[in-house]
């Protein structure tokens, strides 16, 4: 099969591309022809104002949402045609965390492991790391936003085998050694040849280079 | 972790699936309570509404039964997907390489659990105080067994279909999944009425069967694929 080589390949660099793809909200155009290449080893950063669609392109690109038009492809190959493929390799961090509010850090983090083959026995190693060791028998709802941000984002040490990382708003609610364990992560993966699409209103750490595309540019040009 | 048969990766990924909703569940009692209390409290209201008379209970005791039954888990189904949808879990769970029927799977079976089988372990109490031959309390918790399971499996496609809908969502699933539940209603009270007048009930609970199955098989598809939208859609 054409996707099996694209993919397993590893003499290929991975790489998620978006071609052209068109998001329209009710009447108002919100994506227009959006072009986007997030290469390996490099960090994309999307910008934009409030509401300019940076939430939508992020979901589009990791396949939660459908664009209206064009495509998105990973390793040249289009989303549609190599779902599964693609999703092994998915790491996705949405707007919304994906933290049960009556589960406890762990029993969140187990199951993340489960569906997504991470290793298990790392957990408290990894929430240590975060300094949410202590806290992790509580039932999330019980957490600050900044902690039940870190129980979403333990994820990134607990999957390191995923290789397409699409992250919206990671540093938010997060303090600045959060912050750093969060820019720690996302650079060794790049250096493990990982791609990394975000979107962040804060400065991220001067180690992580990449292109940056605006989403305020003049739409209709 | 690749090693292991593709049958035992999932049946595992369903323990842990099913772990997760009864954890869930048991720390919001809500939730699995209201079901069983409302199947009480409506069945209980009979006799004190129609009058105590054993001739009348015991002809309408499986109609009423299977009713109160069927609204019951009907009412409570449409908070299956909620949380899941609004917390980002659901998001989650479509973006994994996991099949999204096994998730469908696992949360319907707890439902079940928490929802179906309480009304199973009371039913035959509201038997008696509904003057239903003892010969049919048999026959009555194996086609709410039955029942139930396809119920559930049934109203799991309305509530997928309608989770992105706010206040209203309720009316809507019933009026999209009652259709599809009154064969189980017919059967269903038509073998505890058969079952009541000394009558095989065989037939009636193989048909409970068939209709089971064929939710079984085409259930979790439908609901995985409602799900993918009410994600792509919120």
């Amino acid at each position: 099969m054409i996707t099996d080589q694209a993919t397993n390949n590893e003499a290929v660099p991975h790489c998620l591309e978006a071609v052209d793809v068109t998001v329209w909200r009710g009447e108002t155009l919100l994506l227009d022809r959006i072009k986007l290449h997030a290469k390996a080893g490099e960090v994309t950063q999307i910008a934009g104002a409030n509401g300019s669609g940076k939430t939508t392109l992020l979901r589009v690109l990791c396949g939660a949402a459908l664009a209206d038009e064009g495509e998105v492809h990973w390793c040249g190959v289009s989303l549609s045609k190599q779902r599964d493929i693609f999703n092994e390799q998915l790491l996705h961090i949405g707007h919304r965390p994906g933290v049960h509010a009556q589960l406890t850090a762990v029993e969140n983090l187990q199951l993340a492991c489960k569906m997504g083959n991470g290793v298990e026995s790392d957990i408290d190693s990894v929430l240590n790391a975060l300094a949410i060791l202590p806290i992790a028998d509580i039932p999330a709802g019980h957490l600050s936003a900044g902690q039940q941000r870190r129980v979403a984002l333990a994820r990134l040490a607990l999957l390191p085998h995923t290789r397409c990382w699409v992250l919206d708003e990671p540093l938010t609610a997060l303090d600045q050694q959060g912050r750093d364990w969060v820019a720690g992560q996302i650079q060794m993966h790049s250096e493990r040849g990982g791609v990394t699409v975000l979107t962040t209103h804060q400065p991220l750490s001067k180690n992580l280079s990449g292109p940056i595309y605006s989403l305020d540019a003049p739409i209709h040009g | 972790m690749d090693s292991l048969p593709l049958s035992t990766g999932l049946l595992a990924l369903f323990r842990s699936l099913l772990t997760r909703e009864l954890a869930v569940a048991i720390r919001s009692p809500g939730q699995w309570l209201n079901p069983i209390l409302f199947f009480i409290i409506v069945i209980t209201l009979f006799p004190l509404g129609v009058g105590p008379g054993p001739n009348t209970l015991s002809i309408i005791a499986p109609g009423i039964i299977w009713v109160s039954a069927l609204l019951s888990v009907m009412l409570s189904l449409q908070s299956l997907f909620y949380d899941d949808l609004h917390n980002g879990s659901l998001e989650q769970f479509v973006l994994s390489a996991q099949p999204l029927s096994v998730v469908v799977l696992a949360k319907v079976f707890a439902w079940w659990i928490l929802g179906g089988l309480p009304l199973l372990l009371v039913s035959p109490l509201l038997a008696i105080l509904m003057h239903l031959p003892a010969s049919a309390i048999p026959v009555l918790v194996l086609s709410l067994l039955l029942g139930t399971l396809t119920l559930i499996l049934v109203g799991a496609i309305g509530a997928a279909l309608t989770a992105t809908v706010g206040n209203g969502g309720g009316i809507l699933m019933s009026l999209l999944v009652l259709p599809l539940t009154v064969p189980v209603l017919i059967f269903g009270s038509g073998a505890v009425q058969a079952a009541a007048l000394q009558m095989p009930a065989g037939g009636h609970l193989s048909l409970l069967v068939a209709l089971l199955a064929l939710a079984l098989s085409l259930a979790p598809v439908a609901t995985a694929a409602a799900l993918r939208v009410a994600v792509s859609a919120s």
